[in-house]
């Protein structure tokens, strides 16, 4: 059990280590087992976008071999192959990776969801509590997979928009709903003030969603006491939404690096909240995508208000 | 018996997942694992819905919803895809290849019944689905 445990989380940081390695669209690191059964031992593949890296695992080799056999407890073959930034952001590579990831997240977050539901029989408790967490964590990872797969979407280029017209104020009061239980438990206050002019917008819903999901998750994770506002107007062809909290805030010369992917501001603040930085950073690519603009406005230590534009574009007749 | 759900998927952990929450809910759930199987059992069974993975062995799920929609006595089965390529445009590809709906993988089982039976509404209402 503990060897198992070890295994998979020596696994798990090779992908970590590849997928984080700076310069790489979407690398990953694959744990196969090789056709002749599961005496034969695993088949680690690692894919990198780099030839150095790739040429630095191949001088690691033999040691590198070794240490997995030994956490594996089982003989391991390790392979590599180089990848061509172009070659990893192949939408096809990218859905088999998005599908790969998802598919074991599946099996823990349903299995999790069934077990909380009752459904395999009373949990006690500490069962619960601890059931529960998994399923946190779960979700969390799910987020960080699918922002890291976004990220790569964008960066190459390859992220496709959809148009269609759908009702703004809907979709905000949708997501703030959405928000309202953990800002509950908080003990935030958590209000939307839409602009009666606000209606149809005429863009990527998906997209928009998420953005609007980032910003409320941001304000939610960076506020431990007082409210969170979400506010909706028009200007110049535009719709103005504007989430402001009375979180922890930024320093003014920190600004610009919130929307660096994998930055988090300050070491002891990313010790308390965790997380990869990805929200912003994904939220400025997709409204640049969109025709959209983000800024921010903060005080140390007071809160923040974080504004997009998104053009109304009201589809053609 | 609410109804029979026919549910071709070839992960072994997913596809127990989905019957156990479908029988748990009153179904019969009948079970392909490939989509050679899936077509076959659907015209033997005639099921009320169709969960339908995409990436399948023998032939892919876009491929079963295609052959599906040519049967004329299995044209009102709604048929939900339900995968992780969560791509963009995949939900258009699943639509297009003559599935009613689309749930995302990983499933979330507070919702999923949910999901399930909205499309089982619609065909009961002699909606043509979304």
């Amino acid at each position: 059990m503990q060897e198992k445990r070890r295994s998979n989380g020596i696994l798990f940081l090779i992908f970590l280590l590849v997928l984080l390695f700076p310069g790489f669209s979407a690398p990953a690191a694959e744990r196969k087992t090789l056709p002749e059964g599961k005496d034969a031992g695993s088949h680690i593949l690692i894919i990198t976008s780099q030839p150095y890296v790739t040429k630095w695992f191949i001088s690691l080799d033999h040691a590198f071999s070794e240490s997995i056999h030994k956490v594996l407890s089982a003989p391991a073959k390790v392979s590599y192959e180089y990848m061509d930034g172009k070659k990893l952001a192949d939408p096809r590579f990218l859905a088999t990776m998005s599908h790969e990831l998802r598919t074991p997240l599946n099996s823990i977050i349903g299995f999790t969801g069934i077990l909380l539901q009752g459904l395999v029989g009373p949990l006690n408790d500490e069962q619960r509590k601890q059931l529960q967490w998994v399923r946190t964590s779960a979700n969390h990872l799910l987020a960080l997979i699918s922002d890291i797969l976004d990220i790569s979407k964008i960066e190459a280029g390859k992220l496709q928009l959809s148009r269609e017209t759908f009702d703004l104020r809907a979709a905000i009061d949708k997501i703030v709903q959405t928000f309202r239980p953990l800002t509950e438990k908080k003990g935030l206050r958590l209000e939307a003030a839409i602009a009666p002019e606000v209606g149809e917008l005429y863009s990527d819903a998906r997209r928009v969603e998420q953005i609007n999901l980032n910003l409320l998750s941001n304000a939610a994770k960076f506020t431990d006491a007082g409210s969170i506002t979400v506010s909706c107007t028009t200007e110049d062809g535009k719709y103005l939404i504007r989430v402001a909290d009375t979180g922890i805030g930024v320093k003014k010369d920190q600004i610009d690096e919130m929307f660096k992917p994998f930055r988090h501001i300050d070491t002891g603040l990313s010790r308390k909240y965790e997380g990869t930085g990805l929200r912003l950073s994904i939220c400025k690519k997709l409204l640049e995508l969109l025709g959209g603009e983000i800024g921010v406005e903060s005080e140390w230590q007071r809160g923040t208000i974080v504004t997009v534009s998104i053009p109304v574009e009201r589809r053609p007749t | 018996m609410k109804g029979r759900i026919l549910v071709i998927e070839d992960n072994e952990q997913n596809l127990y997942l989905v019957k156990f929450i479908l029988e748990n809910n009153g179904y019969e759930v009948c079970e392909a694992r490939d989509g050679r199987e899936g077509i076959e059992m659907a015209e033997k069974i005639k099921p009320d819905l169709i969960l339908l993975d995409i990436q399948l062995p023998v032939m892919d799920g876009y491929a079963v919803a295609r052959t599906l929609r040519t049967k004329p006595d299995l044209a009102k089965v709604p048929i939900v895809a339900v995968t992780s390529y969560a791509m963009a445009g995949d939900r258009e590809k699943a639509i297009a290849a003559g599935c009613n709906g689309y749930i995302e993988k990983p499933i979330n089982p507070d919702i999923f019944m949910q999901q399930v039976e909205q499309q089982l509404c619609l065909r009961a209402d002699g909606g043509e689905g979304k």
